[in-house]
């Protein structure tokens, strides 16, 4: 798994590639609880290169999101491919995630 | 857990050979992934154990198993995470399980004679040609 991070504004853009599962999903979580506790609150994940995704994924998504969330902040994803799609539909979280089709509208939404 | 990666790349290349498709094996991936760190994170103190995997895909359907020495659990006694409540409320874990039931078309249990259990998944193949492999993973 590949992570890179870029900042635009506020904002911290976390691009991830490759898959999330129980052997890479610890080294996500250490980086974004790392932007968090630097100060990042306000967070994107570029997912386009994610093509895959376990629960113990969600746990990541949903840990940093609480996180986020209690400071002000938020994690929000953009570009999420069908099979990580189908993962998040199938836990509910669609409905506590807000998901955006690209990096710029993600960044952008926390300017509204 | 180092031996996800091994074990996944072989369900895949034998599902993938039985003709699985891409929709079939990324179902077969994640609900293997599921069963396995399961076991691993609740069956076995510590997180590692002995955990044999048989891979048995036929035309039409593929039957994983895991064979594992860890206490007795009946996955069908697992309650359902609650999927329409607020951020707050929501837990960290529970959804291995419910993953695996949703992706595949069964999940059987039974305990071992000797100790353990047998947990084996069941999927239907859209396909053709066969193909049966056994593949052992001792987590140690």
């Amino acid at each position: 798994m590949k992570i890179e991070i870029s900042h635009r504004d506020r904002v911290a853009v976390v691009c991830v590639v490759g898959s999330v599962d129980g052997t890479t999903a610890p080294a996500l979580t250490a980086e974004l609880h790392a932007c968090v506790t630097s100060g990042n609150v306000h967070l994107v994940a570029d997912f386009s290169g994610v093509d895959y995704t376990s629960s113990i994924g969600l746990r990541t998504l949903l840990a940093t999101m609480k996180e986020t969330r209690l400071q002000g902040g938020d994690l929000r994803l953009s570009n999420v491919t069908p099979n990580v799609l189908k993962v998040l539909e199938l836990s509910g979280f669609t409905s506590i995630m807000k998901l955006y089709d690209d990096v710029e509208s993600a960044v952008g939404s926390y300017a509204v | 857990m180092g031996d996800l990666p091994a074990l996944v790349s072989v369900v895949e290349q034998v599902c993938r050979q039985a003709g699985a498709d891409d929709d079939a094996l990324f179902s077969l991936r994640l609900a293997v992934e599921e069963v396995f760190t399961n076991i691993l994170d609740y069956g076995y103190p510590g997180g590692t154990g002995p955990v044999t995997v048989h891979i048995d895909a036929q035309p039409g359907q593929v039957r994983i198993s895991f064979a594992d020495a860890a206490p007795r659990f009946d996955p069908a006694t697992v309650v359902a995470p609650k999927l329409d409540v607020p951020l707050e409320q929501r837990e960290l874990g529970g959804f291995g399980w419910h993953f695996v039931r949703q992706v595949v078309d069964r999940v059987e249990w039974e305990p071992r004679e000797q100790g353990g259990n047998l947990f084996t998944l069941v999927k239907s193949l859209p396909t053709a040609s066969s193909s049966q492999q056994g593949a052992g993973i001792n987590e140690d």
